[in-house]
């Protein structure tokens, strides 16, 4: 189980993965850890980079209905001030729809059309902060999960998914964007998408592991035993204030 | 298309083989039988398994009993880790909110331990004592349980004893994703225990009786190629 004082290590961990001088380039992430472990690499993302960088983000939801992650944030004391959901399951799952403004209900997960949906959502931003905003002011932007569209598609339209994706996060400026996978569950997206990312970052939680993989040799099932702390080195106090 | 279900391991020697090696992830299992059959040991050892594996289990009991009188019996099970009480198996007794909340202050209360956990495995022992007191909105509140366990992320044990003449519980049997039914019968002045896999949904797994012993050594464990 993970604590926060872990997840406060974690944090330190992703400045220096995502954030250092030599990492600057660095934008598609995909994120190698256990299904089962998903939903926390998720708060401790949302958590790094709402909390920890005071940023600006997109968390598109197509598994599960928005208000689990609002839930898990608010009991982690996590601002939502700067985040806006993109809800692409609700309708399909006939919840009742929330009347809250920082979400965008799309009616399923094969009606996603990303970039104009973050476009709309840069919008929307302005309209709640009463401020404009460019779609090259949002930070950051996750999804929860990307394999979920194997659910919905075959093999080409998850494939056209996970490209219209990766398009549209190369045609906004400075957007980071980790992508959370189980690799040895799917190995079939893992292929599609590893290509694509500029690097692989390995986490396993309850064994706290942290690991970049070279991408270029990223193996088909991947387990490893280094310890969090034996991983990316960081030194946080020179990588951006942290 | 590579599309495997996620599956977790029962913690029960001999189950894991009889459904494509483990419970899928999420899902709801019902664990249903009468009184002594075994079902808070099936469950616990559930529990047990995944703290083994770094996993958090939460255990819900909505009897009143207090976890050290769970654990009181459960601690003669070796394979038990008593290290992993209050640290990665937390307990939690619903009883006394039973008695006075609507199922939507129960819904919510069930959905905030698991949030405040982020248990992925869960017990709820027994579901069936909740149906004294929902009364006719029992059946829409299990699926609505159902619904927001799954949503969490976790497998979710719910133990259920059947009434008179009804082998488990219906209302609970319909919404599970799995059903697992343990029965004793007296065979020659003796009751012997059986288990049996009646529904597990995106599994290919086996059907018919197997028998099963509760030892202080080995726990639950099932014998395979048994009766």
């Amino acid at each position: 189980m993970i604590d926060m004082a872990e997840t406060m290590d974690i944090s330190k961990k992703f400045m220096e993965f995502f954030y250092s001088a030599k990492n600057a380039s660095t934008r598609k992430v995909l994120v190698v850890s256990k299904y089962t472990e998903r939903t926390m690499v998720n708060i401790c993302l949302l958590k790094f980079f709402l909390q920890e960088m005071k940023q600006r983000g997109i968390f598109i939801t197509i598994d599960r209905p928005h208000q689990y992650t609002a839930s898990l944030l608010t009991l982690h004391g996590i601002s939502q001030e700067k985040l806006v959901y993109i809800d692409a399951i609700s309708r399909l799952s006939g919840e009742i729809e929330s009347n809250i403004s920082n979400v965008r209900f799309v009616n399923g997960p094969c009606e996603l059309n990303f970039l104009d949906d973050i476009s709309s959502i840069s919008c929307a931003f302005g309209t709640f902060n009463s401020q404009t905003l460019n779609l090259e002011e949002i930070d950051f932007v996750l999804i929860d999960d990307i394999a979920a569209f194997t659910k919905y598609q075959e093999e080409d339209g998850v494939k056209k998914m996970i490209e219209s994706y990766i398009s549209c996060i190369e045609r906004v400026k400075k957007i980071m964007a980790p992508i959370v996978l189980d690799v040895n569950q799917n190995k079939f997206i893992y292929k599609a998408i590893v290509g694509k990312c500029d690097r692989v970052l390995f986490i396993n939680l309850s064994k706290l592991m942290f690991k970049e993989i070279n991408k270029q040799r990223a193996p088909m099932k991947i387990t490893m035993d280094t310890r969090l702390s034996d991983a990316v080195s960081s030194n946080p106090t020179s990588s951006g204030g942290y | 298309m590579d599309n495997a279900i996620e599956r977790l391991c029962s913690g029960v020697d001999g189950v894991d083989s009889l459904i494509d090696g483990g419970y899928p992830f999420p899902s709801v299992i019902l664990v249903a039988g009468p009184a002594g059959t075994g079902k808070t040991t099936f469950s616990q050892q559930f529990l047990f398994a995944g703290a083994d594996n770094g996993e958090v289990g939460l255990y819900i009991t909505t009897l009143s009993e207090p976890p050290q009188w769970v654990m009181h019996y459960m601690s003669c099970i070796k394979r038990l880790n008593k290290n992993h009480i209050g640290k990665n198996v937390k307990f939690c007794d619903i009883g006394q909110l039973l008695r006075k909340a609507t199922p939507e202050e129960l819904l919510d209360f069930i959905d905030n331990e698991i949030a405040k956990t982020m248990a992925q495995r869960v017990v709820i022992d027994p579901i069936t004592v909740i149906k004294d007191f929902l009364g006719v909105q029992y059946r829409p509140f299990i699926f609505d349980l159902v619904n927001h366990l799954k949503n969490w992320r976790a497998i979710t044990i719910l133990t259920g004893e059947a009434e008179p003449n009804v082998i488990y519980p219906h209302e609970v049997a319909y919404a599970a994703d799995g059903v697992v039914l343990l029965t004793y019968e007296e065979i020659d002045g003796a009751r012997k225990k059986y288990m049996e896999i009646l529904k597990m949904r995106g599994t290919e797994h086996r059907t018919g009786k197997l028998t099963f012993t509760i030892t202080k050594n080995d726990g639950f464990t099932v014998q395979i190629g048994s009766p």
